[in-house]
């Protein structure tokens, strides 16, 4: 059989592998719910991670909007959750779509700059935002606990009884949550960049002369796709709130922080849906492991070598180098267009006033 | 019949350095005109002018007569106006097919935008064979007709073509005036050509703006250009 071997998308052979690898998360996720407390718990925590990194994938990645400064949507989405659990009495799985929502609406306010710079500069810009957070949070310390963080009673954090678990089962309520919420984070991840938004966002990155020349109103794409980006990290920021169950926005959502997702992100692949899983197990499990073997400073420096490696061997991320692995054997493409019937004895190409889409083009 | 497009004392420039000053300019439906001028004269700021790439400080643009406020480079595009910017419009990261979707991203008729493009690969036989690659890896010459071909993928009526020659070899720019001509004799697209390959672009077009730093120094039918020496010697040098 000559290869590559070629699959289009929407035929049966294309189908049969998203069914497989559907099948393959619905597998890991079930051998993940049967896991040691401890390790399920880490398990979760990469996932949230996953998520996270998956927002900064939308800006960072798709748009190439560099941002340094995610940090602060995951600490804000966290703190949207902690302050309506703890203050207004919502049941934690709910303020999942409120954190959401509230790192929408801050995203879109942080892309706007993203519209005049880019860059560096822009970089420099969510640098700023990533610093200002943590002291924000403690400039509120009335809602926030300030320093001293901020509590999330465990008997708040009861599961829904429609879940059926009980209160003892709160991790495993929580692994399900991750998993629900990082399943919907990469389908829609997976939907929108096949999209044309996808297009439009891929020529936004490479070249908004072209983009904007084939009617994409940049300014709309960049702050859109910012504050979803900004969203989805919150959406991660409040399941981080529910796991830790306490927040210090000086230990958890420093630039630190912010930079462990873009690490995160580079390792396991800009551009890609599995890039985010990857890149996440890599932050979360590499230290995990580097720590066992080496004490304090070593480990560190351990964990930057294998990051190195990583840069060099596979600069596209690990995801990317699979990727182009696979590529040798199958090639996932887009169908060929669907052609209309051809019109009478007309002229090559219609020159009728085609109909538009609203949103592209307001 | 009003103009397609019409700019009238157009003023535009980059921060504080005005570059054209009171250009007025009109393309009338399924015309071909060419502007000609040296380098620095403000050829290519006058196509960012007409296509919504820089915004204006002066003048007013019309679209079949009627004023365009707010005139963007996707407002200008659902008017019917369409670019080829300058150095090759394409996403060299992305394939050819991509390249030429994104000519249609804003069109929602999915059938017709499949038909457009089997038609374009028609028209240029060569960024069929190549419908996969990625744009990158194309040369000069296949660059420059997939930024044509993606410039008319949202079906304009008139096309802005910013010196599609440069850089390319003589037989190339030939085979893409022929082609330009073609598009506008079939379908009708207007087209305004800014060049400095003078001798080709006369060929094709009927009408001529000489562009002088800034402001139109002569205008009038192509045939009167190509015959006149003493306009020959002094604007076009050859």
């Amino acid at each position: 059989m000559k290869l590559p071997v070629i699959v289009e998308r929407g035929t049966t052979p294309y189908r049969a592998i998203l069914a497989a690898v559907v099948a393959a998360g619905v597998l890991a996720a079930l051998w993940g719910s049967g896991l040691e407390p401890f390790e399920q718990g880490q398990v979760t925590r990469f996932m949230i991670y996953a998520v996270a990194i998956a927002g900064l994938n939308v800006a960072t990645g798709y748009v190439g909007l560099l941002s340094v400064g995610h940090s602060a949507f995951l600490g804000m989405g966290a703190f949207t959750t902690g302050i309506l659990v703890v203050h207004q009495g919502w049941e934690p799985w709910a303020t999942i779509p409120a954190a959401f929502g509230v790192c929408l609406v801050a995203g879109l306010l942080v892309g706007l700059p993203a519209l005049r710079i880019k860059g560096l500069y822009l970089a420099m810009v969510t640098l700023a935002f990533a610093v200002a957070f943590p002291e924000l949070v403690a400039r509120f310390d009335g809602l926030t606990g300030g320093s001293s963080g901020m509590n999330i009673p465990r008997l708040s954090m009861r599961p829904p009884e429609w879940s059926g678990f009980t209160l003892g089962e709160k991790d495993q309520w929580l692994y399900w949550l991750g998993v629900v919420v990082l399943a919907l984070t990469l389908y829609v991840t997976h939907c929108l960049t096949r999209s044309r938004y996808g297009l439009a966002m891929a020529a936004v990155r490479e070249n908004e002369i072209a983009a904007s020349s084939s009617g994409i109103n940049i300014a709309v794409v960049k702050t859109l796709m910012f504050g979803l980006s900004g969203g989805i990290t919150g959406a991660a920021g409040a399941l981080f709130a529910i796991y830790m169950g306490t927040l210090f926005a000086e230990g958890s959502f420093t630039l630190m922080a912010g930079i462990t997702l873009l690490i995160g992100l580079v390792i396991g692949g800009e551009r890609t849906i599995f890039g985010p899983i990857i890149g996440a197990a890599c932050v979360v499990y590499i230290p995990y492991y580097t720590s066992s073997i080496g004490q304090g400073q070593g480990s560190a420096v351990l964990f930057a070598v294998i990051l190195l490696l990583v840069i060099f061997l596979a600069p596209s991320g690990i995801a990317g180098a699979l990727g182009s692995l696979v590529n040798r054997f199958v090639v996932v493409r887009a169908a060929r267009p669907r052609t209309a019937p051809p019109s009478r004895t007309g002229p090559a190409v219609s020159s009728a006033e085609p109909e538009r889409g609203p949103v592209l083009a307001p | 019949m009003s103009a397609v497009l019409e700019a009238r004392d157009l003023v535009a420039g980059y921060g504080g350095l005005t570059v054209l000053r009171e250009v007025s300019v009109s393309v009338d439906p399924s015309e071909v005109v060419v502007v000609l001028g040296a380098n620095g004269a403000g050829k290519s700021t006058l196509l960012s002018a007409l296509s919504g790439q820089l915004p204006l400080t002066g003048g007013q643009l019309l679209v079949d007569g009627t004023p365009v406020r707010n005139a963007r480079p996707d407002v200008m595009l659902a008017k019917g106006v369409s670019l080829v910017p300058q150095g090759r419009g394409t996403l060299t990261g992305l394939s050819v097919m991509d390249n030429l979707r994104l000519g249609a991203v804003t069109r929602k008729d999915k059938a017709e935008v499949g038909t457009d493009i089997d038609r374009w690969f028609t028209v240029f036989p060569r960024l069929a064979e190549r419908r996969d690659q990625v744009a990158g890896t194309l040369s000069g010459g296949e660059q420059q007709m997939l930024a044509v071909a993606r410039a008319m993928m949202s079906r304009p009526r008139l096309l802005l073509c910013d010196e599609i020659s440069l850089g390319l070899a003589p037989v190339v720019v030939q085979e893409l005036f022929v082609t330009l001509a073609e598009v506008n004799r079939e379908l009708g697209t207007a087209l305004l050509l800014v060049e400095q390959n003078a001798e080709l672009a006369l060929e094709i077009a009927s009408r001529v703006y000489l562009l002088e730093v800034g402001e139109v120094g002569a205008s009038g039918s192509a045939e009167s250009f190509r015959d006149d020496n003493s306009i020959r010697a002094a604007y076009l040098g050859y």
